[in-house]
């Protein structure tokens, strides 16, 4: 395990204390099931307020592009509509989520597996200084507690008490999101996973929990505000004006792309166009938003399936 | 009695004449070299004495006072035995010091008395053309290496007997015989690759243009593979930079017997667990160059980037940009040339699954991290090209190998060199050009100008970004013989670009 270097700040870090019965403490963190509550948390930043609304963002430490999309759509449409957006400050999934709300001038709060006056993920101190200042951060763990193995599973049950309900965004099927659905399943609260494709290994995890019944899938920000907040409607803001014009190479190519990475070579071989062609269609569909470059290879946005659907529409 | 010869000092590529002054007089019998000699031109003394001996001549039973000069130079290397022992030999009367004005001496001795070869004699024939000195007199096994200077004769010596006869008139030396030329290596061929077209074409644009270029793809895609084939490809060397090729491996002491001029592109392949001094260069006595300089004008391949030494990849990055090493020593630094072009193959983590459609990857958070922070951002920010590379699907298993040959590619290559030599002037390429001379000589047609507005704006390319974006497509144009940059070439380019944040290090 990668040693946690100190937080350091112009003030160190003291936390305050928030036990049940503090105006902070959430109510519904008591309601674990058969989980122990925690008796305490070490709190600094935003309070919580234990009245409002909130979802959990919980994904792998690798998503894909399309992964990483899906956080920043919920963590935004979801902050936008007033819920506090949860998460556990790792890598990938978690961090695009955090982010996501603060830029969309929500709440967010951060659950760490360690002391609070420690670094960690080590990758994540920037957005550990903008949670610290315009969200919460929250731990189960006093100062100078090392972050251990062990920790966050337990981590992961203030995640899901925390919240009305739980969105697994990827996750292999024996990942830390996948655990953290199953205690929300238990703690009796709401679970959806995003359904991915069968060819992409991060999506076995919200794949198996719908394929069990286990979770509700989900596709849409409007998904979750059915079952949570029905009557309330999504509109998202920067959605596209009517389908932009794109050529012939550009369609062979787009029809060609997935949810999933696919590389250059097979769009290539299956478009029987020349490489230098497929790669200028690829920068100009890039340019636009319509594909993402990920590793190397290439695949759909979400703006470039809803162009594809919408000229398949015209076609047919 | 006094005598004189002249030899040279080496540094770096450079050799520097150094008079030989031998002074044999009255005292007390020994040998004494002055004139700052590293310790293996002090044990010359050793070799000289046993040389003359066995060459049948008498050894002065005097006082021997041999100076190296200029004195304030450091004197490195075994080849002042030859010129010390026709110092010892004049100055003591046994030959005439006439016939020795005007050559250069250069030669290590055996203690039977035949000379051995050195390095550096390709150095030090140049200082000779360059000074107006006759010729040089060198060891048999240097004899090419000092033909290839057009200008200067050559005496090719197998023994000091021999030398001592030429002195005296009695013997005369072979001509040195021109070897044949152009000797191209036989490597595998490139058609004979399934697949990894991207790879192929990356691998193209990287050998006409000069580029640096990264392959990341899961084990068994083929990039030792492809790399193999990448001398196959490589332009051939105009005389000029088989010269400054030759040099530095001259001064490595490289050149074989039979090999006067480096003709084939260096293409230099490092295992990861080389040193410092390996890879820049350095040791001791007269610092070797390293991987980089052996590497100038050609290809340095790293395989399994990750897998080198933190401070030995860091090592790389001034190299990288200035085409130059500089190793400083108690003495002074001296300087070698290392403008390679780098081509380095990794798996994209230690299991080398991530990106795999197939498969998940099992490396743990931390060793992943570990693997990728190698490459620092300043490293792969000097990196022209980046591709990709994924295991191969059954159909690509099962079908016939495709793609051009090597030799088709090589003439492409070719015909993109001279364009950029045409158009830069000397050897420099594409990406060796400086920034100010390739904006001023990049030429973006109407189109080109606004795709690359967009690119700037869609795809958040940084200054760096936009520069070795523009300099891969300039290549693209070369290989195809236009004079100007289209929005095609550098659409083309876009997908062989690398991301800092995203080929090599996780979101």
């Amino acid at each position: 395990m990668i040693a946690p270097s100190k937080i350091v700040d112009h003030s160190p870090i003291d936390p305050r204390l928030v036990a049940p019965g503090s105006g902070e403490w959430p109510a519904r963190l008591g309601e674990l099931g058969p989980h122990q509550p925690p008796s305490r948390l070490h709190v600094s930043g935003r309070a919580i307020d234990p009245g409002a609304r909130s979802v959990a963002i919980v994904g792998t430490r690798r998503p894909t592009a399309a992964g990483i999309e899906a956080a920043q759509m919920f963590g935004k449409g979801l902050a936008e509509a007033g819920f506090t957006v949860v998460s556990g400050l790792a890598l990938g999934i978690d961090a695009a989520a955090h982010r996501s709300a603060i830029e969309a001038g929500g709440h967010t709060i951060a659950v760490i597996g360690c002391g609070m006056d420690l670094n960690y993920p080590r990758k994540n101190e920037r957005l550990r200084r903008r949670i610290d200042s315009v969200g919460t951060v929250v731990s189960e763990y006093a100062n100078g507690v090392p972050p251990r193995p062990h920790h966050f599973p337990l981590r992961n049950r203030i995640i899901v008490g925390l919240t009305e309900g739980v969105i697994v965004v990827e996750g292999s099927v024996k990942s830390g999101a996948l655990i953290t659905g199953r205690l929300a399943l238990d703690a009796n609260r709401a679970v959806f996973a995003l359904p991915g494709s069968f060819r992409n290994p991060q999506a076995a995890g919200p794949n198996e929990l719908i394929r069990c019944m286990e979770a509700t899938a989900i596709t849409d920000v409007q998904h979750v505000f059915d079952e949570l907040a029905p009557g309330m409607v999504w509109i998202d803001r920067e959605s596209s004006g009517g389908p932009a014009t794109i050529d012939d190479a550009e369609g062979k190519v787009l029809a060609l792309l997935d949810d999933v990475p696919v590389t250059t070579d097979f769009l290539v071989a299956e478009s029987r166009l020349e490489q230098g062609e497929v790669l200028l269609a690829l920068s100009k569909l890039e340019i636009r938003g319509l594909a993402k470059r990920w590793n190397g290879a290439y695949e759909l946005t979400g703006a470039g399936a809803r162009l594809r659907s919408a000229l398949n529409a015209g076609a047919g | 009695m006094l005598a004189k010869t002249e030899s040279v000092a080496l540094i770096g590529t450079e050799a520097h004449l150094v008079e030989v002054e031998v002074d044999v007089g009255t005292g007390v019998p020994r040998f004494t070299i002055v004139g700052l000699p590293s310790s293996t031109v002090r044990e010359a003394d050793q070799r000289v004495r046993s040389a003359i001996l066995s060459s049948s001549e008498s050894w002065p039973q005097q006082r021997i006072t041999a100076n190296l000069a200029p004195g304030a130079l450091r004197k490195e290397g075994t080849h002042f035995d030859l010129p010390l022992a026709f110092g010892v030999l004049a100055a003591s009367g046994r030959i005439k010091p006439a016939p020795l004005e005007g050559w250069i001496v250069v030669g290590e001795l055996a203690l039977d008395g035949s000379v051995r070869p050195v390095r550096g004699t390709l150095a030090a024939a140049i200082a000779c053309r360059e000074s107006g000195r006759r010729g040089i007199i060198c060891p048999a096994a240097n004899a090419l290496e000092a033909a290839l200077v057009e200008g200067v004769e050559v005496v090719p010596v197998r023994s000091l007997r021999e030398c001592i006869d030429w002195a005296k008139g009695t013997w005369t030396p072979a001509s040195v015989e021109e070897t044949d030329r152009a000797t191209q290596s036989h490597c595998p061929d490139m058609a004979e690759v399934r697949g990894q077209s991207m790879a192929k074409e990356a691998l193209e644009i990287a050998a006409a243009g000069g580029h640096n270029l990264l392959m990341c793809g899961p084990p068994g895609s083929g990039k030792t593979m492809l790399a193999s084939r990448l001398p196959g490809i490589l332009p051939a060397m105009t005389l000029e930079e088989s010269l400054e090729v030759t040099r530095v491996y001259s001064v490595a002491g490289l050149l074989g017997e039979r090999a006067g001029l480096v003709t084939n592109r260096p293409f230099r392949a490092p295992h990861h667990h080389i040193s410092l001094a390996g890879l820049i260069g350095g040791g001791s006595g007269l610092p070797r160059p390293g991987e980089v300089s052996l590497a100038h004008l050609g290809v340095l391949f790293l395989d399994e980037l990750p897998l080198y030494r933190g401070d030995v990849l860091e090592s790389l990055r001034v190299p990288l940009e200035s085409g130059r090493v500089r190793i400083a020593r108690s003495s002074g630094a001296i300087s070698y040339p290392s403008r390679f072009s780098l081509i380095a193959a990794m798996n994209p983590c230690p299991c080398g699954f991530t990106g795999d459609n197939r498969r998940a990857c099992s490396c743990r958070q931390q060793r992943l991290e570990g693997y990728r922070s190698k490459l620092s951002g300043p490293f792969v920010d000097r990196m022209d090209l980046g591709v990709m590379l994924s295991r191969l699907t059954r159909s690509e298993l099962m079908g016939p190998a495709q793609g051009d040959t090597s030799e088709v590619i090589r003439s492409r290559v070719q015909v993109a060199r001279r364009l950029q030599s045409k158009r830069w002037g000397g050897s420099s390429t594409n990406a060796s050009v400086g920034s100010g001379p390739f904006r001023k000589g990049v030429d973006l047609t109407s189109g080109a100008r606004s795709k690359l507005g967009e690119a700037i704006d869609g795809l958040a390319l940084t200054g760096r970004g936009v520069d070795r974006l523009l300099r891969v497509a300039r290549t693209l144009a070369d290989l195809r013989g236009d004079r100007k940059v289209t929005a095609e070439h550098l659409g083309h380019a876009l997908g062989f670009r690398l991301q800092a944040g995203n080929l090599v290090v996780a979101a």
